[in-house]
């Protein structure tokens, strides 16, 4: 298939919702000759343009595979529904962004699935791709379609559409992919596929399991593995827009509800100086006046205020601004607040999650709540007026005076900030427990739908309207997720049922569409029940339970 | 100091809104190492001015703007550094030097021309577009449904269009240039559009539009 003229694609975008979403032409985009490669790769984020370039995972893969000079990998999203449209009556094949090749050129399609919500874009990318949707209609010729990401922890509901999982992290396993696809060319899939499946961390679906498990695939020292030092930059504007660093990977902490400690440990850091080198190369790139310092606990860094001392130093009269995603309520943050004030203020997240000590240390968060609202108190001091409370209902062993018990936390922190000119802006949201594979409440129950609605119901009327803004998901959107989280190969066909019934971009509330899935999941003769709201016993076995990781080992630090 | 210049959104940046366009050249002059100045207060700004407002799906050769630097730098140097940091469709064609405090930074734009190229779909189309377009020169009044603050308004913009006219091109084609004032009650790019397309199958007719200098 050939190249599209820029005055074919030209008339579709005219009509379409944010038309920069397809154009490519970013700085710092890499374009090769795509006649000439020996390997051609194209990375997905499943979602829209804007939240997809948002996301690290994808920017660090497409610098690795791109620095070989005979390998070529580009970029491509999920269209919005009108350009989906757009795409179909035109019979215009979904293309990549550097040289708008048919995604079925190529010949490795990754996904980086990182939501599960997203599930129904991956079949949408496949299908306006000119790539058969299940794994077993694809011949020969078709691309490897291969998925990676937090998603995979549970690679099962998707088991039908992807030909080879990377459980784990994807710097140096994705080398070894793409190596072993470029020497295996010319021998028949079912080969091919057997030669990956050898490679550590590779889940190939179609195949039995040598050995019943796959080992997630872990690099040691995170100080050697490549980061990107010449970020893209959107033309358009982003959700994240700005230059991220992953400055360390795992977190220390075990808390119940997150798959974390399972899934991303043991703790790996970057260290101080190749952050700081990574920063002063990627502003001067890219052009950026903001840094976010990216990590799943920013505050367990182990040199973080040297590390914000020196950028505020460095930065402070260049107007660049430091974000700090992820801190802990504790003393050390408050130390730390002090550095990052010098600087031009991002907003300011906390994560206290529960609304009583007792169930904070149940989840294992212990955070008491005089260190939270001090917390609070020292943000108002230093000059913060906008901060971001994170909290989540549903957990196990919750009762109603621990949702209520938000409500007053929230008051008395509100309460302090009135105390500061200019008053407080919070900002509270509210997430629903989902029991997610790895992490330690794996098997816990979520509560059925019309509990969730109560407790949700709960938490609104004690929060008072002039304390803060509350913001939440739909219900059924936290039901779906845990359906999916949870969900077995079966779940797979639902899936499918409901992308063919019309589902789309079920993350985002405004577009998800409950009828569908349950009308979905009720021809496939499967109970959304089941996969959500069970407590599955300790002997029972886990579709995810093949999947194995290695004890925590010391944490590597450059 | 503050430095005129003009600049050329061409075909891989035709999608870019304007303020896309104000965050890219922002990010640019970064990139270049030309420190801008900002506003002073709360939330810093750059200064940085465009004269006219910059439609999306349009292409141009002639927009301009100006911004004030920190310190001495030659608008040649300035040309340079920016078409070398600038993304694929934005491109500097010249600079100089505006006087402080003068009171038009920028010479005032009387109108806008707008050159829109058709390739019909069916035999007839290009009949249509030139009547249409005749239709449009001829009229006394030309109304438009725009939506404010949720609320749908008709609006006529007759007085906006001071000429139309047409030009046939190789392939059967049309070409039809139209002077715009610049103001709410002219029609935008867009509009203009939909008014020539009427009658004709308008998702197969390939068109563009160029704002003429």
């Amino acid at each position: 298939m050939s190249r599209f003229k820029p005055l074919q694609l030209n008339r579709l975008l005219y009509d379409v919702e944010r038309p920069a979403r397809y154009t490519g032409g970013e700085w710092n985009a890499i374009v090769k000759d795509f006649e000439t490669a020996d390997l051609r790769v194209v990375l997905c984020y499943p979602d829209v343009y804007e939240i997809g370039m948002s996301g690290l995972g994808i920017r660090i893969l497409y610098d690795i595979v791109n620095s070989r000079a005979n390998w070529l990998c580009e970029r491509v999203f999920c269209p919005g529904v009108d350009m989906e449209g757009a795409l179909g009556e035109s019979g215009t094949p979904l293309f990549s962004l550097e040289t708008r090749h048919p995604l079925c050129d190529f010949d490795i399609l990754g996904f980086s699935l990182g939501h599960e919500l997203c599930s129904t874009n991956v079949l949408t990318v496949l299908d306006l791709g000119g790539i058969p949707i299940r794994s077993a209609d694809r011949e020969d010729s078709d691309p490897l379609v291969l998925a990676g990401g937090s998603s995979c922890m549970n690679p099962e509901p998707m088991a039908d559409f992807i030909d080879a999982f990377l459980i784990g992290d994807g710097e140096e396993a994705v080398v070894e992919i793409c190596e072993a696809w470029e020497g295996t060319r010319g021998q028949t899939k079912s080969a091919r596929l057997e030669e990956l499946g050898r490679i550590e961390g590779v889940y190939v679906p179609s195949m039995a399991r040598g050995g019943g498990s796959v080992r997630r695939r872990l690099v040691h020292d995170l100080e050697a593995q490549p980061f990107p030092t010449a970020p893209i930059v959107p033309s358009t504007e982003i959700v994240h827009d700005r230059v991220g660093i992953e400055i360390m990977r795992g977190c220390p902490h075990a808390c119940r509800f997150c798959q974390a400690t399972t899934c991303y440990g043991p703790v790996r850091l970057r260290s101080t100086e190749r952050i700081l080198d990574i920063a002063d190369q990627s502003l001067r790139s890219s052009g950026y006046d903001e840094i976010s310092l990216v990590s799943l606990s920013t505050t367990d860094y182990p040199e973080i205020e040297e590390l914000v001392s020196v950028l505020a130093g460095r930065y402070s009269d260049g107007r660049v601004s430091i974000s700090l995603p992820s801190l802990r309520p504790d003393a050390r943050w408050i130390k730390l607040a002090a550095e990052v004030q010098r600087v031009r203020k991002t907003g300011l997240t906390l994560a206290p999650e529960a609304g009583t000590e007792r169930l904070r240390k149940a989840i294992g968060k212990p955070a008491g709540t005089e260190g939270v609202v001090a917390a609070a108190a020292t943000a108002f001091e230093l000059g913060w007026r906008r901060i971001k409370l994170y909290f989540m209902i549903c957990l196990p062993d919750e009762g109603d005076e621990d949702i209520e018990a938000i409500g007053t936390l929230v008051g008395e922190i509100a309460s302090v900030g009135r105390k500061h000119k200019g008053g407080a802006h919070l900002n509270v949201s509210a997430a629903t427990f989902v029991p997610k594979p790895g992490a330690l409440f794996e098997r816990a129950p979520q509560p059925g739908l019309e509990e969730i609605e109560r407790r949700l119901g709960l938490l609104k009327r004690s929060i008072k309207r002039r304390d803060a803004k509350l913001s939440w998901h739909d219900p059924f959107s936290s039901r779906l997720e845990a359906a999916l989280s949870r969900g077995d190969r079966r779940v797979g066909r639902a899936i499918a049922r409901a992308w063919e019934l019309g589902a789309r971009f079920d993350s985002w509330d405004d577009r998800l569409q409950p009828g569908i899935w349950e009308k979905a999941f009720s021809e496939c003769d499967l109970d959304m029940s089941h996969y959500a709201e069970r407590e599955i016993p300790q002997g029972e076995s886990l579709p995810w339970g093949f999947i194995t990781h290695r004890k925590s080992s010391e944490a590597a630090v450059g | 100091m503050r430095v005129g210049f003009r600049f050329s959104k061409a075909e891989e940046a035709r999608f870019l809104s304007h303020l896309d366009i104000m965050r890219t050249f922002e990010r640019s002059f970064r990139r270049g190492a030309i420190p801008i100045k900002y506003t002073e207060g709360f939330n810093p700004r750059p200064k940085l001015v465009f004269r006219d407002a910059i439609p999306v799906g349009v292409t141009s050769s002639g927009e301009l703007a100006y911004v004030d630097l920190e310190g001495p730098i030659s608008p040649g140097r300035v040309v340079d550094a920016l078409n070398a940091v600038l993304p694929s469709g934005l491109r500097l064609h010249e600079a100089w030097k505006i006087a402080a405090h003068s009171k038009d930074a920028l010479p005032a734009a009387k109108a806008r021309r707008l050159e829109l190229r058709f390739d019909p779909f069916e035999a007839g189309d290009g009949e249509s577009i030139r009547a249409n377009a005749e239709k449009l020169q001829a009229s006394e009044s030309v109304v438009v449904c725009r939506s404010k603050g949720g609320k749908k308004q008709e609006i006529d913009v007759r007085s906006g269009i001071s000429e139309v006219s047409c030009k046939a091109r190789p392939g059967g084609g049309v070409s039809v240039s139209a002077l715009l004032a610049l103001n709410s009650a002219a029609p935008k790019a867009r509009e203009l559009v939909d008014l020539l397309l009427s009658g004709v199958k308008k998702s197969q007719v390939e068109w563009e539009c160029e704002k003429l200098p």
